[in-house]
């Protein structure tokens, strides 16, 4: 019933987690159904324990290729909290478009490599270069520019190495700024390529919804992803302070990742968490890309999280292109290179929320007097989703049982894709048992 | 005619940041303006963006080929599939986004993978003690390579 992992026969190194959907069925009747996560455990927390108040986000960073930026964030945001660092206004808006840009390329990663094959019927998006070429370089493209942002403000695309606590090492160049501010305009033509092929092939996406409880940060002035507070879709607004009892954390046997669980047996973070509850906020660009699918505020297909990123990728060019013009207008305030905020190091407790691709994302941190990291706690988005994808698959399962094995195999993989969680979980490690006794 | 030397690997796990470290001590090799130089981590689709702008690259990584420990291998992605049955459950999917690049029109005209057979991959910053004696004769190799190109 589980996969046996072999990586000693594999030819070059690389070390994530995997994911397997194990359904049993014995006379029609569904006797196992379970999303199952065998990550190895990763002490990342353990790691930080000792670690001094300028390393974290460093070490963070390394959680994830693909959204270390939003690692770097959360965990800077965890330490400043923690030693009553402010941050300028300046540095604010440079930190949420770096989160936008990282944002953008992640979406845009799992909208063009990941779910797309899915949707043309195809094992990946190799096959597609040929009957959607067009597309296919308008996703490459899409992806560039997100990470050519993100290397502007950061100083590479993965890994910051800019981003400190309480402000930037180094400020970027407002020629590259302004570069890419005219790239974002002329994006959007890309922007509505993908979205023709999406809309030609929302068919495909399929018609299930099962209600849930959708939880992301909200903030009164913008969609919120750097900041915000805490808000349910079943009891409104939460306290960002309270969130372990929140994402109320619990180990389950057919996992090594934890279950979350609030208001009801799971809740769902994410795009389409974000947009349910934050969907006033998006610009007009995103809420006509919105419009074309017929996707409003209280949508319970978890399908349609591939849907809400591509809205948010209209929403991140748009507001990317408003925070650009503010920063470029008149200049940005100048500031020596190697330059080394002032921290005042204290002892304290911080908590970093932010949004990131994949949904809210938590770090804690307690520091010493010394600086140094005593304590460390980090909850990552995707297992925030495991439970709802566990409760998707136990009501879905039992309705099309009567479909062949490959077609029920792929509506699984697909459900768990949406999620988006990492490549590795959605792409090849993701195995599907059928054991029909 | 530019090359780009892309090492791949995460510092943290022992010797899977080799490409990191050799990175680093080819900059001091005083190599021709033309090498550039991306630490691109577990590298993913920034590999594609990469390749684009080169005519040859290197991709430096830890590689389990069989080797001893410190040991290195250069070999071409079209090797792989001959030696390897299945490489698909690689999960950064480095010869597929190789693969996509080598299809489009923005493709190097050569690249090479310089491998060195990891001794450990445990969580820590060390290198293993077989490859952190094999440095210097790997970046001698390593190199030879960006050179032979």
């Amino acid at each position: 019933m589980s996969e046996t992992i072999d990586i000693e026969s594999e030819y070059v190194t690389r070390v994530e987690g995997h994911g397997n959907i194990v359904v049993n069925v014995a006379d029609g009747e569904v006797e196992t159904c379970e999303w199952q996560v065998v990550e190895s455990p990763r002490f990342f927390e353990s790691m930080l324990v000792g670690r001094d108040w300028t390393e974290a986000h460093h070490v963070t960073a390394r959680i994830c290729a693909i959204c270390s930026i939003s690692h770097t964030t959360a965990s800077l945001k965890a330490t400043e909290a923690a030693m009553g660092v402010d941050l300028s206004a300046q540095d604010e808006r440079l930190r949420k478009l770096a989160l936008y840009a990282e944002t953008l390329q992640s979406h845009v990663l799992h909208l063009g490599y990941l779910a797309l094959p899915d949707l043309v019927g195809k094992q990946s998006v190799l096959p597609i270069l040929d009957s959607h070429e067009a597309e296919v370089e308008a996703v490459v493209r899409l992806h560039r520019l997100g990470n050519d942002l993100t290397e502007a403000i950061a100083g590479r695309s993965v890994h910051a190495q800019r981003h400190l606590p309480g402000g930037f090492s180094k400020l970027p160049d407002e020629d590259e700024l302004d570069a890419l501010r005219t790239r974002l305009e002329s994006a959007w033509s890309d922007v509505e390529l993908v979205a023709d092929l999406l809309v030609e092939l929302s068919d495909e996406l399929p018609d299930f919804e099962r209600e849930t409880e959708f939880i992301s940060l909200t903030h009164p002035d913008e969609y919120a992803f750097y900041d915000g507070t805490l808000y349910s879709s079943d009891t409104g607004e939460l306290d960002v302070e309270d969130y372990r009892e929140i994402v109320d954390e619990v180990v389950v046997e057919q996992s090594t990742a934890k279950f979350t669980s609030h208001a009801r047996e799971s809740y769902m973070v994410g795009a389409l968490a974000r947009l349910n509850n934050n969907f006033e906020q998006l610009g007009p660009m995103a809420k006509a890309v919105a419009d074309r699918f017929g996707l409003e505020p209280g949508s319970h297909n978890p399908y349609l999280n591939n849907v809400a990123q591509l809205v948010e990728i209209a929403h991140l060019i748009e507001t990317s292109i408003v925070e650009l013009d503010t920063l470029l207008d008149g200049g940005l305030d100048p500031q020596p290179d190697y330059h080394t905020p002032d921290v005042e190091v204290e002892a304290g407790t911080g908590i970093g929320a932010v949004e990131v691709p994949r949904g809210v994302l938590f770090h804690e941190y307690t520091y010493d007097e010394d600086g140094e990291i005593t304590d460390a706690n980090c909850v990552i988005p995707t297992n925030q989703n495991h439970a709802n994808i566990q409760q998707d698959m136990e009501e879905l399962v039992p309705t099309i049982l009567d479909r062949p094995e490959d077609e029920i195999e792929l509506t699984l993989e697909m459900l768990v894709r949406a999620y988006d969680p990492c490549i590795s979980c959605s792409t090849h490690y993701l195995d599907v048992e059928f054991v029909d006794e | 005619m530019s090359t780009v030397v892309i090492a791949l690997g995460n510092p943290l796990r022992g010797d899977d940041g080799i490409g990191n470290v050799l990175l680093d001590r080819l900059r001091e090799r005083g190599l021709p303006a033309d090498v550039e130089f991306r630490d691109l981590g577990d590298g993913g689709f920034d590999v594609l963006h990469a390749l684009a702008d080169a005519d040859r690259a290197v991709i430096v990584d830890a590689v389990r080929f069989g080797g001893e420990p410190g040991e290195c291998a250069v070999f071409e992605p079209d090797d792989v599939a001959a030696v390897v049955e299945s490489r698909g459950s690689h999960d950064s999917d480095l010869f597929e986004l190789l693969d996509l690049a080598a299809a489009r029109e923005e493709a190097p005209e050569r690249v090479v993978i310089f491998g060195v057979q990891p001794g450990g991959m445990r969580a820590g910053e060390r290198l293993s003690d077989p490859v952190e004696t094999a440095l210097p004769d790997l970046t001698d190799a390593l190199v030879e390579v960006v050179e032979g190109l």
